[in-house]
């Protein structure tokens, strides 16, 4: 793989992290009103997840 | 905003509209200035590769290198490098996206076209597309269906606890993500690179019809500006069109290996 698009690879597991997860908050904040707290965990989550991802293909 | 249209009222077409793209005529709505364009990148892609390998030589002619120069990096620089001796067969493909892609965007430095169509989200859209249905084909032909969605989706070695986090991340960043920013990519560059050069052309005319006798030369300075920006738009266009080309590469090369 080339660099360019290893650094492409980090950055849509890092957007898809956080996006998705922090869909999911948002929808689980809406059901449980928790005022933005699910949002939260749930964008951290994400981030954690996609800096998971991004070390295992990346990390040696 | 009546003291800005009152400067610019050099005799400049101002503000541009959607209008602009349009053909005169009764090819209105249908056909637009970059359809012709894009059937114009189509015909010297075609007419060029066709008229050189006409009569190969051994010794080949100018035009006869030029293509061979073109294919080979294309098929052994970007499909035999980067996807390995299993990607010679997608070589074509390959070599047709990057001077495609390369014709289109040089339409954005040539006078009096100086628009490229892959500043228009809808010509990169279709071909990212185009690439999204070939690299999810070809990995489905190869693993089977349901195979290939656990090679792309479960991460190997992770634990399985993780699982539920991170499947959907991979699906969304494979799936959904890499034609997003495929396309985005050769858009917005194309885009940014036309908006710029606006910018200066204009920006010298602002600078000439200004009421200060003193700015007017630097309007000099900015259409300067404008011809060393048409060079390094070159650059972007070459390049975007190779970059284009790699990550088609890359991705149907994601579709092809075992795990990742």
């Amino acid at each position: 793989m080339s660099d360019a698009s290893l650094g492409w690879t980090a950055l849509s597991y890092l957007i898809a992290g956080i996006g998705f997860w922090g869909f999911i908050g948002w929808l689980a904040d809406h059901w449980l009103r928790t005022g933005g707290i699910a949002i939260g965990i749930g964008c951290i989550l994400g981030a954690a997840a996609g800096i998971y991802l991004t070390m295992r293909r990346l990390g040696a | 905003m009546s003291g800005q249209s009152s400067v610019l009222a050099g005799g400049i077409p101002w503000p541009p509209s959607v209008n602009d793209f349009y053909l005169p005529g009764y090819f209105y709505p249908w056909i637009t200035k970059f359809t012709v364009m894009v059937w114009i990148a189509v015909a010297l892609v075609l007419i060029f590769f066709l008229v050189s390998y006409r009569k190969p030589k051994l010794v080949p002619s100018k035009a006869q290198w030029m293509a061979e120069s073109v294919y080979g990096f294309g098929r052994n620089g970007i499909a035999g490098d980067v996807i390995g001796p299993e990607g010679i067969r997608f070589a074509p493909y390959i070599v047709t996206l990057l001077s495609f892609v390369g014709v289109m965007n040089l339409f954005a430095i040539i006078p009096f076209f100086q628009i490229s169509p892959s500043a228009h989200i809808g010509f990169p859209a279709a071909l990212a597309l185009i690439s999204w249905v070939l690299y999810i084909y070809v990995g489905m032909r190869k693993h089977g269906p349901l195979r290939y969605l656990r090679l792309m989706t479960m991460p190997s070695g992770a634990p399985l606890w993780l699982m539920p986090i991170l499947i959907p991340l991979e699906f969304l960043s494979n799936f959904i993500v890499r034609p997003f920013t495929l396309a985005v990519r050769l858009f917005a560059n194309l885009f940014a690179g036309h908006f710029i050069l606006l910018v200066f052309t204009l920006g010298g005319f602002v600078l000439l019809n200004s009421s200060t006798l003193a700015i007017k030369p630097i309007s000099v300075v900015s259409w300067a500006m404008d011809i060393v920006l048409t060079f390094l738009e070159l650059l972007v266009a070459l390049l975007q069109a190779y970059v284009f080309a790699i990550l088609n590469a890359v991705y149907l090369q994601t579709s092809l290996t075992e795990e990742h």
